[in-house]
């Protein structure tokens, strides 16, 4: 070899060492969320005893996370991909009144049971299907067209029952929430349900894979031939089955088909996924990690209630451990240039 | 040229359509009003105005949002007044803000657009804050307006010439009376804890029912407030507190949970439910929603109190139809006659059979001829 | 073994608008052979990697592959005609494991449970796929973010020999892109083995290296680029490293082509001092002098570490060590706005990227580094801008409609005359310019050249990253050649006594 290879050789070492150097932070980053989340627990368990009782830790908190976690599992894909879901809570409000009105309810005639939730739940995954279609023929940018659905889907919601909401008396739906099943209403398991297919989906099949390609480097899979529009189409489709799921979940829990079902869901779906660990630039992350975040964020809200933290300090401590969170885990590079 | 062309047609297009939609509102059926004269208030009647004009009275209703039934029931108040005068001479508008101050603000300046000094105002203000900006529009174009539920302090009516009147149900006292009714019902007779789960911070109406609430608790020392929560008019946020304090307190320590609104009472009462404590835990909200009035039909809710809509839209814009007619000239009323409390209804078990079949089964009568009757009380603004 | 011919292209010619980076290449290559490709940065190897490969057409030409013409539509049609190539920059998606790598896109192999995919059956074929280029110890199931270069080396030739396959053709084409770049001597003879195994069994490989000795000790034949044409091949053996090095870098363009009759001398004073300077892992132990008037070239091939000094000396990148001197005070630049505080302003390599606001006019452009001089309080005058603008204009004959003419309506060579005349409208002492003369044409690189000799007449000082070699030496007083991260020689150009192309290229590779 030539004389200065021994010299390039240290060069390329350098190198090589300070990549390693970055990877050994990556990894301590990834266990800042779990970290966290314990650290939540013994915090708030210390404050109040009452927090760590198994009827706050399982009953409670997992019922309460139920609905964000099917939301969670949707934008997790979404945000996996390198795109943004801002539709969370028209879609979901709107799916809570739209089952409202196929089954079996005060303001009209319609009994359709079963059947009321899976028509819910394949129209929600349309919707999904033509905001896929939209980003991706129209290539408007995921931001813009899933801000516009949720509105849309939205006024549709609120169309649905002018005004007054109809009191859903379909039982079946109305024992998702009042049934229980080792201490855990039914919907809770659902969407526990969800998580699993959730899990499935990235680590099981083809499809997981090519969504971390396209977030990650989406040349490649182009370049190889995977058929980039389709998986993402299909993503959005996801989302819209989640958001269908967690609007039947939330007309179940409150009786009536309204569009708060949706409301002030946005900002604690996007929470979850990024406190979790997943990256907003794409392909890095996954469900577990937003399994994870779902829980800080219910933990948080449940535990300072608990706590008695005043309520002007609430969203102020939310806020701050957020942004703690994503500081701590992320690697931002001095020229990146953040918009 | 030909682009600008036919964008311009397109224009022309929406436009009529959206005027053609506004007019024509599909008629129900007309309610026969006692044509009874009774003793003349020395307010003119809208009936009897002399000056009758050609031009087209917009009534703009600018609202939180449309889902929420007592809105609703405004607008139905406003439609029964525009029957009783001649549907065609009026131009209904019912905008949401969604929450947004800076919405209502535009809504308010779109529907004045609309009608210029042919306009009324009815409008729930989202904030104080809107109230300022309101005032100063109105005063400017001309328009009258009154305001329900929110003010702004400093901005009182009869400071200035548009600014008609503020009306609020009465909230503090209602309130205050609902949660001594309950409390004396508690197991042990005004002994017990509650919790409160409150509406949106700063809002008016959240603020006053709270102290309603606190004016009650002076008054029972024995009841003890074991927490207070914002929850932000949100039934879920409603639920998830329940459910927490639940496990905080445990099922058997509380006694009630008081709510600023019907919607969030009633979430909580489903997650009741679900635990097979509702009834067992009282619960009471402020509205008078018809879920509402069916649960305390059924003993899952202790009581609500109801504004009462159709008497607050419907004479209200009575109230402001005779001042753009020029039949009732404001700065002649006294602070009283500008600024006061209608009369809400307290409804709990023992009244509420009674006011199904007043308010429910059929349509309130309204009496719009005499719309100062609605003056309960005055309201003092310092 | 016979050798038949897998692969040729016949005139193959490559336009980018206006400039032709390919000119009617003509190449064949036989089963079980290894060639090698050599060229100077811009030459064209990669244009010529990128249309075999499918990733953009030839403007003209033809090409057959194992007998049939061949025009891939994407790099699946190559692949499935037994091209694969692996690429400079790494094609491995980082949360993926080795396995998913190499079978991206070919899942349906392992289908299980309908959807789902049998990765454990997958693990155990890239075992075997990993084996056969003798890198059986590679965990197909770690993450490929958590190998290292040589180890993701690996896996892409594991990946590329499994899309050839679907040819089912008996020769394959690999295309090898600076595949050595990061590998130490020990990977290095480990690559050779496998390429060789490869020749062994009849496949054929490219092989595009910037390291003569390597081209030299591995391959049959080699081609040689040079400005987009080949200018011939060699055998091998009967090559050596001066006589490629003649091939690729000598030139006839005349002196008067880079104006090197203005050159002038520089002064005495040192406006820049730089002392073992450092970025890790990019260079090391930099140390030159800049004095006042002075052109001074780096040259040196991709991963030289050139780029990144250049980056470090204009505030982009903080050395982590060694300093810097200007006038004799030690500067610490914390921005490229800082540098700019001191006098020192790039002219930027990507010029549609970093260089110009394509949507905004010239005037705007050309004033938007030295805004604080021109604005009185919070104004900007439109009338002074268009004065400056017309200045420029006129002194760079830049071919426009105007002061208000949209930059992005201007020729590739018009374009780098409005971000030297920003460049120069900021009154800065030191100019630094990466690659001035990349995507211009002929005529714009003359004034370029002239313009290079003006500024250094008036005393500001110019550190130039030329596009090719002989422009470096040509324009430069002074040739600072770097290697690898190290500078490899420091040798006087001076106007009547310009050093030897091939000389200095000789410490470039």
């Amino acid at each position: 070899m030539q004389n200065s290879s021994k010299e390039s050789i240290t060069i390329a070492e350098e190198f090589i060492r300070e990549t390693k150097k970055q990877e050994q932070r990556a990894i301590i980053m990834k266990l800042v969320p779990i970290v966290l989340l314990i650290a939540l627990i013994i915090i708030f368990g210390s404050i109040t005893p009452q927090f760590l009782t198994v009827s706050n830790l399982y009953s409670n908190i997992l019922e309460q996370l139920s609905i964000l976690l099917v939301t969670s599992m949707g934008t997790t894909f979404v945000i996996l991909m390198g795109g943004i879901d801002l539709s969370t809570e028209g879609m979901v409000g709107f799916a809570g009144c739209f089952v409202g009105l196929l089954v079996q309810n005060s303001a009209n005639d319609m009994n359709l049971g079963i059947l009321g939730i899976i028509i819910t739940i394949l129209f929600s995954a349309l919707i999904g299907a033509g905001i896929g279609l939209i980003h991706t023929k129209l290539r408007l940018p995921s931001f813009i067209i899933t801000f516009s659905a949720g509105y849309i889907a939205q006024g549709l919601g609120v169309l649905t029952y002018k005004g007054i909401p109809a009191a859903i008396l379909d039982e079946g739906i109305r024992n998702l929430y009042f049934h229980k099943i080792a201490g855990l209403p039914v919907l809770t398991w659902i969407a526990f349900v969800v998580f699993f297919i959730a899990l499935f989906l990235e680590k099981k099949t083809a499809f997981g894979r090519y969504v971390f390609a396209i977030g990650d480097n989406e040349k490649i899979p182009v370049m190889s031939g995977v058929n980039v529009n389709k998986v993402k189409i299909l993503v959005f489709v996801w989302t819209g089955i989640c958001f269908g799921i967690a609007g039947i979940m939330g007309a179940a829990k409150l009786g009536t088909s309204q569009i708060y079902i949706g409301q002030d869901l946005l900002f604690p779906t996007l929470t979850a996924v990024v406190v979790g660990g997943t990256s907003m630039s794409g392909g890095q992350g996954g469900v577990v990690n937003t399994l994870i975040g779902v829980l800080i964020v219910t933990v948080l809200q449940n535990g300072m209630v608990m706590a008695g933290v005043p309520n002007e300090l609430q969203k102020g401590v939310q806020g701050l451990i957020i942004i703690s969170v994503i500081v701590l885990s992320r690697r931002r590079s001095r020229k990146q240039i953040v918009k | 040229m030909k682009k600008l062309l036919s964008v311009s047609i397109a224009l022309i297009m929406v436009l009529m359509l959206a005027a053609c939609s506004n007019e024509g509102d599909s008629g129900t059926e007309k309610k026969s009003t006692s044509s009874e004269l009774t003793e003349s208030s020395e307010a003119p009647k809208p009936t009897e105005s002399a000056e009758s004009t050609d031009e087209k009275l917009v009534i703009g209703i600018s609202v939180r949002n449309i889902e929420n039934p007592y809105y609703v029931q405004i607008y139905d108040a406003v439609k029964q007044f525009t029957e009783y005068m001649g549907e065609e001479k009026f131009d209904i508008q019912f905008i949401a803000c969604d929450s947004s101050d800076d919405q209502q603000v535009s809504d308010v300046q779109a529907m004045i657009a609309r009608g210029g000094k042919n306009t009324v105002i009815y409008i729930d203000p989202n904030n104080a804050a809107v109230c300022s900006s309101v005032a100063k529009i109105c005063e400017e174009a001309g328009v009258y307006w009154c305001s329900v539920w929110s003010y702004a302090d400093g901005v009182y009516p009869y400071n200035f010439n548009y600014y008609a009147f503020h009306q609020t149900p009465g909230q503090v006292e209602s309130e205050k009376e609902l949660c001594l009714d309950m409390f004396s019902q508690f197991e042990e007779a005004n002994k017990g804890k509650i919790l409160a789960i409150k509406g949106l911070e700063g809002n008016t109406a959240s603020i006053d029912r709270f102290a309603g609430l606190n004016e009650a608790l002076k008054e029972a020392p024995d009841v003890e407030l074991l927490d207070s929560q914002n929850g932000d008019w949100n039934p879920q946020t409603a639920q998830t507190l329940t459910t927490t304090w639940l496990n905080k307190y445990g099922a058997d320590e509380i006694d009630a949970i008081w709510c600023a609104n019907d919607e969030m009472a009633l979430a909580v009462i489903e997650t009741l439910k679900s635990q097979g404590l509702n009834g067992k835990i009282k619960v009471t909200g402020f509205d008078g929603i018809t879920d509402a009035v069916n649960a305390i039909k059924s003993d899952d809710m202790f009581g609500t109190v109801g504004a009462n809509p159709w008497l607050e839209g419907g004479q209200g814009v009575a109230y402001l139809y005779a001042c753009w007619k020029g039949d009732l000239d404001v700065t002649s009323l006294s602070e009283g006659e500008r600024c006061f409390y209608t009369e809400p209804q307290i409804l709990t078990k023992e009244n509420i059979d009674d006011f199904i079949k007043d308010y429910i089964d059929n349509s309130p009568e309204i009496d719009f001829d005499n719309y100062m009757d609605m003056i309960y009380a005055p309201l003092e603004l310092e | 073994m016979e050798h038949t011919t897998i692969f040729s292209c016949k005139n193959i010619t490559k336009d980018f608008s206006g400039m032709r980076a390919l000119d009617s290449i003509d190449m064949d290559i036989k089963s079980g052979e290894i060639v090698g490709l050599i060229g100077e940065n811009g030459a064209g190897k990669s244009t010529l990697l990128k249309i075999i490969m499918g990733f953009q057409p030839a403007t003209s030409g033809e090409m057959y592959m194992n007998g049939e013409r061949f025009s891939p539509a994407g790099t699946r049609d190559a692949n499935y005609k037994g091209i694969g190539m692996v690429y400079q920059e790494q094609s491995l998606i980082t949360n993926l494991t080795v396995a998913q790598n190499i079978y991206f896109g070919f899942e349906k192999k392992f289908r299980q449970f309908g959807i789902g995919v049998n990765w454990k059956e997958m693990n155990e074929q890239a075992r075997r796929v990993l084996a056969e280029v003798g890198s059986g110890e590679i965990a197909p199931g770690k993450k490929a973010g958590e190998l290292n270069f040589a180890t993701r080396q690996m896996v892409e030739i594991a990946k590329v020999l499994n899309s050839v396959r679907l040819s089912n053709a008996d020769h394959y084409l690999i295309l090898l892109d600076e595949p050595t770049s990061l590998l130490n001597d020990n990977e290095i003879k480990l690559l050779f083995k496998q390429v060789q195994k490869l020749k062994e069994e009849g496949h054929s490989i490219v092989f595009v290296s910037h390291r003569l000795d390597e081209v030299l000790e591995l391959t049959d034949r080699i081609y040689v680029f040079k400005d987009g044409k080949g200018v011939g091949q060699v055998e091998t053996k009967k090559a050596d490293e001066a006589t490629l090095y003649e091939m690729m870098v000598g030139r006839s363009t005349s002196g008067e082509y880079f104006k090197i009759e203005k050159q002038k001398e520089p002064g005495d004073e040192i406006v820049l001092e730089v002392k073992d300077l450092a970025l890790k892992g990019a260079f090391k132990e930099v140390s030159f002098q800049l004095h006042k008037g002075e052109a001074f070239g780096i040259c040196g091939v991709v991963g030289s570490g050139k780029e990144e000094l250049c980056s470090v000396l204009i505030g982009d990148d903080k050395p982590t060590a060694g300093t810097i001197w200007q006038n004799g005070s030690q500067r610490k630049f914390s921005s490229p706005a800082d540098a700019l505080k001191h006098g020192i302003i790039t002219v930027p390599k990507e010029r549609r990227v970093e260089g110009i606001v394509e949507i905004r006019s010239i005037g705007d452009n050309i004033i938007i580094s030295n805004l604080d001089e021109i604005r009185q309080g919070c104004y900007l005058s439109p009338g002074k801008i268009k004065d400056i603008g017309e200045q420029w204009i006129d002194r760079l004959s830049i071919k426009c409609t105007g002061v208000d003419a949209l930059v992005q309506s201007l020729s590739g060579g018009n374009a780098q005359k409005v971000v030297f005349a920003r460049a120069l409208q900021s009154s800065c002492r030191i100019l630094i310019l990466n690659h001035p003369t990349r995507g211009v044409d002929v005529g714009a690189k003359e004034e370029i050249y002239t313009l290079i000799r003006e500024i250094t007449a008036q005393g500001i000082s110019v550190i130039v990253l030329g596009d090719t070699l002989d422009e470096c030496i040509a324009l430069s007083n002074t040739v600072m050649v770097m290697k690898d991260g190290f500078v490899t020689k420091i040798v006087d150009a001076p106007k009547y006594n310009k050093p030897d192309q091939v000389k200095v290229a000789q410490f470039m590779m």
